[in-house]
């Protein structure tokens, strides 16, 4: 078949359609394709890159870089599985397996992660090589691992065979790199499907009704008013710092991986400091109640939820209305914020206890 | 293409010089953001030219107007022009307006005005419909785009302040230009003016930052 006819079936038969909602608090993007469900939705947000940064190359320091490769790669797999499974995907036919992969890549290269922004590919073959240059993440650490997996398991998962990745050129002076997926490659890791079903649970209930009273702002506004920045390859800025835009899932998936391999002192200490030497360059109040409120505007807008402080002598209350109920980003959620805290309030706090008050409703108590 | 100025030449100069002439203009923002005081602006520009220049408020009492005016530098002109009634100022209530409105176009010919400002115009048909039946919103609708096209055609430069978040019934497709006032919150306030449509103009495409100080809307350099 002709790659003009494939496109054209493509395009009008399974083409999927993108809307970004934004809201103060929620970012939610709606994909409508034919292929699977007959629309998919996913809580998106945004995070800051340099705190990705941090929880791997914290990693790399306490375990080696051969552990952390292996770390990354089988959990990037399974957030490859965890990708398909979210949009619905089920068997496709192998003609249109090509055009949705490079659908797939071009749309994550245009959010930043542009490992894969040269796509060559054999079904038959079960070949798949990826080529990008200055990717998300893996620029600043100099490991692209997790991108690996997350290939191998888009990949496995579309042609229904596990079909491992193996890096090629990682060159970490021109952040240049070439990722292989073939047959060939010797097995290394299979996600198992059902546990990442387990994972997701009941995915809607990250979609909360508006809230009436929103005092924050949202993306669109920090865009309007020029605090966030759009560079080359879609890459979002904030005050300078790059952003992640990514699904929620994958953050808990991060974190759910650390505490099951008892490496939560090192992921909270790495969330904690590097979000505390982000909000330190980038908050400008001087007063305690504007620093606070920089952080709950700024943390809304990214998609957090809709984030509110009460500031007490003793303790100060996070309330996060409109929140997703992954519990386990809820854990970053808490750390991130601590660092946060702690610039604003120029002190160490303490975290007390974390939990849902209710739907789409969570509340973080800190100790001063 | 003809151009009636703002009022505020930094505003003007996204325009291509000013709006189109006798076009209908939306200003939008939420409430404190300086729709009000923008319209000071723009009448007294029009008042400097030898204009009629024509505020209707609906929601608020004269004496808040009047205040509001004592707050700046340019007072004393804007006062002069009130005097000399190259501005006139009206404040009705509901059961006002509705007794003026059949004759308010009219009225308007009459006087030769040539700049008016409605504030706000999100009131303005509830204002009319306050003791009759609720009307519904394609009633609305109709009498907005009846409104609208009879404004345009008068002639007149005007300008109508639209609440955010209030029921818009299409009014911004039916403008022929849209400011829209808007503030940040991170902390600090940051006031910004974008320029989201004008008809028959290259307008600047991103948002300015301004402030509000004794000088009335003082528009910051694009940053």
């Amino acid at each position: 078949m002709t790659d003009n006819l494939k496109d054209f079936l493509f395009r009008k038969l399974f083409a999927p359609q993108v809307i970004i909602i934004n809201q103060p608090g929620v970012i939610i993007s709606k994909t409508t394709q034919k292929y699977g469900k007959s629309s998919s939705k996913r809580r998106m947000l945004f995070v800051f890159e340099d705190v990705c940064v941090a929880i791997q190359n914290a990693l790399i320091k306490k375990t080696g870089e051969t552990n952390t490769s292996s770390f990354y790669y089988k959990m990037g797999k399974d957030v490859g599985f965890y990708y398909m499974i979210l949009s619905g995907t089920k068997k496709i036919s192998s003609f249109l397996v090509e055009t949705v992969i490079k659908y797939i890549f071009y749309t994550l290269s245009t959010v930043g992660q542009t490992f894969g922004e040269q796509v060559t590919i054999d079904v038959k073959k079960k070949y798949l090589c990826l080529k990008g240059y200055d990717n998300i993440i893996s620029r600043k650490t100099k490991n692209i691992s997790f991108f690996a997996g997350f290939s191998s398991g888009i990949f496995s998962y579309l042609l229904n065979e596990n079909i491992e990745a193996k890096i090629i050129t990682s060159d970490n002076e021109k952040k240049y790199t070439v990722i292989e997926l073939s047959k060939i490659n010797p097995f290394f890791y299979l996600p198992n499907v059902e546990t990442i079903k387990k994972f997701i649970g009941n995915y809607e209930q990250n979609f909360p009704k508006p809230s009436k009273f929103r005092d924050v702002s949202s993306y669109k506004d920090l865009l309007k008013h020029k605090k966030i920045q759009i560079e080359e390859k879609g890459k979002n800025k904030l005050f300078g710092y790059s952003l992640l835009f990514t699904e929620v899932g994958f953050l808990a998936l991060l974190v759910r991986y650390h505490l099951d391999n008892k490496y939560e002192k090192l992921l909270q200490n790495a969330i904690v400091s590097e979000n505390m030497k982000i909000f330190e360059k980038i908050t400008i109040s001087k007063e305690k109640k504007d620093r606070l409120k920089f952080i709950s505007s700024s943390l809304s807008a990214l998609g957090w939820g809709i984030v509110e402080f009460n500031l007490y002598n003793d303790r100060i209350i996070c309330n996060i209305k409109d929140c997703s109920m992954y519990e386990d980003f809820l854990y970053f959620q808490t750390y991130s914020i601590k660092g946060g805290l702690q610039t604003a309030l120029k002190k160490e706090v303490t975290v007390k206890k974390y939990h849902f008050a209710g739907p789409n409703s969570a509340k973080i108590e800190y100790s001063l | 293409m003809k151009r009636e100025s703002t009022g505020i030449k930094k505003v003007d100069a996204l325009i291509e010089g000013g709006f189109p002439i006798s076009s209908v203009i939306g200003l939008s923002g939420p409430p404190g953001i300086g729709k009000s005081i923008f319209s000071l602006h723009f009448m007294l520009e029009g008042a400097r030219k030898n204009q009629k220049c024509v505020y209707i408020n609906l929601e608020e009492p004269k004496e808040n107007i009047d205040n509001m005016i004592e707050e700046f530098e340019f007072k004393e002109e804007f006062l002069s022009f009130v005097k000399s009634k190259k501005i006139i100022i009206k404040c009705y209530d509901h059961s006002e307006f509705e007794k003026i409105y059949n004759n308010f176009f009219e009225k308007l010919i009459e006087e030769k005005v040539q700049r008016l400002v409605i504030d706000s115009f999100n009131v303005f048909f509830t204002s009319f419909f306050a003791s009759k039946e609720i009307p519904t919103e394609v009633t609305i609708s109709k009498m907005i785009h009846k409104t609208i096209g009879m404004l345009r055609k008068q002639g007149m430069a005007t300008l109508l302040l639209l609440e955010k978040n209030k029921e818009s019934y299409n009014i911004p497709y039916l403008v022929d230009g849209i400011i829209e006032l808007d503030y940040l919150d991170l902390g600090t306030i940051e006031r910004r003016l974008f320029i989201s449509k004008m008809r028959w103009t290259d307008q600047y495409k991103e948002s300015v930052p301004f402030e509000i100080g004794k000088k009335g809307i003082i528009v910051q350099d694009a940053s």
